[in-house]
């Protein structure tokens, strides 16, 4: 293989597989929002889900000599977050003092919202986040696959070692245990709309 | 038609449809229900509305690529058993990556490091040892070069990866013969039975120290260790006698 057939991330991941940390911090610079936010999602405490963002770069620059370029490194990456995040909240589970929800509040809205949307859209996240909560931890893994990293069902399939058919029906199963949450937490649906996307 | 209980079969369709990932006979069946079910419809719409609040992307915060990359520092890479080629900078922790000729210079250098209590030497020392060609080019990278290297122009710049370079081979010691690593695979063959975990003598710079290993009386020769991937799945490596 010549070098101009490989792309630039490929070649980011060759050199940090031989150790240069230059490369590495590239990698880190480029998905550290994705990682965070993958995490942040499933844990809901920014602390937590720093330390399972680290862990999950660690884990990949202890074994990135190892890793095989047949697989996508950002695939192999967030497999890796959802590992390091799982086993936060597996401790959590078996240190249930340890951590109270409602000591942890989402973050306010945009500051450019007035008072009232701002609180709205706070309501709003906040009813999200606890429903995502309250998903099984198979769904809640492979709904923020989908939903914040933007995987294809391919690429989740490969992740989680699912075929495409279970990633299909798993994810439909997901966003409906999702919907069941939000209409039991109540107005969800009845609350005017979050404003617009922001960047992915 | 409209109870949700027999609408099963939708929800699928629903769910791949806001991934956008239904075949057109798919959405045009999706399109024929939701405009006669009701319940089916809310969900839609429901499911839709909700995409939105997944978007929003967090930060970490303030000097999160820092602390990674200075944790990463103190953590010794694991060793790659393909013989890739193993041109590192300088580090605290390349010492031990190295191959078993490097080790007497390191020492010597150590020891006139602690002498001459300066730089200097190390400098040269790791300038005269690096023979490959591409090392200067490599070890200038900096992040903003290497981002900049994205455009398919600068793509020339890039040193070629193929480039002869000391190799490094991870080896074993079983009972005074050195082992190659050859293959994986996912089984073990019945007929190998444990031997023990290897030790740190045993592993060598293979980095497997503490994985259990396994014989066969008759296979002499082949050896088998386990280890286990990134998601902590086993697998078995085979090792021969290096010939």
């Amino acid at each position: 293989m010549r070098t101009d057939d490989r792309t630039e991330e490929q070649i980011l991941v060759m050199r940090a597989q031989r150790g240069e940390q230059d490369a590495f911090r590239v990698l880190v610079e480029r998905y550290q929002k994705l990682v965070y936010t993958l995490a942040l999602r499933m844990l809901n405490v920014p602390a937590d889900a720093e330390d399972a963002a680290q862990e999950a770069f660690l884990s990949a620059w202890k074994a990135l000599p190892r890793f095989r370029m047949d697989a996508k490194f950002s695939t192999w990456l967030y497999r890796l977050t959802v590992n390091a995040a799982t086993d936060v909240l597996r401790r959590r589970q078996k240190e249930p003092d340890s951590f109270d929800a409602a000591e942890h509040p989402v973050q306010a809205a945009d500051s450019a919202d007035t008072p009232e949307e701002a609180a709205q859209r706070a309501e709003r996240r906040a009813m999200v986040r606890r429903a995502i909560g309250a998903l099984s931890e198979n769904h809640r893994q492979i709904l923020l696959l989908r939903e914040v990293t933007g995987l294809s069902y391919e690429e989740i399939g490969a992740a989680l070692e699912l075929s495409l058919g279970t990633v299909r029906s798993r994810l439909a199963r997901a966003r409906k245990e999702l919907r069941e949450e939000l209409l039991a937490e109540g107005n969800y649906f009845d609350l005017p709309p979050s404003k617009g996307e922001k960047g992915r | 038609m409209s109870a949700l209980a027999n609408c099963s079969e939708y929800w699928e369709l629903i769910s791949a449809s806001l991934d956008g990932v239904l075949t057109p006979e798919e959405q045009e069946k999706l399109d024929a229900h939701l405009s006669e079910c009701p319940d089916c419809r809310a969900m839609w719409e429901q499911l839709s509305a909700l995409e939105p609040e997944f978007m929003e992307l967090s930060e970490p915060s303030e000097g999160f690529a820092d602390r990674v990359l200075a944790a990463a520092e103190t953590l010794e890479q694991d060793i790659p058993f393909t013989n890739l080629p193993q041109d590192r900078k300088p580090g605290k922790e390349n010492w031990k990556r190295v191959n078993a000729w490097w080790k007497p210079i390191g020492i010597i250098a150590a020891c006139c490091v602690f002498v001459l209590g300066g730089g200097w030497f190390v400098t040269h020392m790791w300038s005269a040892g690096s023979a490959a060609p591409s090392e200067t080019a490599q070890a200038t990278g900096k992040a903003e070069e290497y981002s900049a290297a994205a455009g398919a122009d600068d793509a020339a710049t890039l040193p070629d990866l193929d480039e002869a370079r000391p190799v490094v081979t991870a080896q074993l010691t079983l009972d005074g013969k050195t082992y190659v690593q050859s293959s994986t695979a996912a089984e073990l063959p019945d007929s190998f039975t444990p031997e023990g975990e290897l030790t740190e003598e045993q592993a060598g710079n293979s980095g497997m120290a503490g994985h259990s290993y396994f014989t066969s009386p008759g296979e002499p020769g082949t050896c088998w260790v386990e280890d286990f991937d990134a998601d902590g799945e086993p697998y078995y490596q085979v090792w021969t006698v290096e010939n």
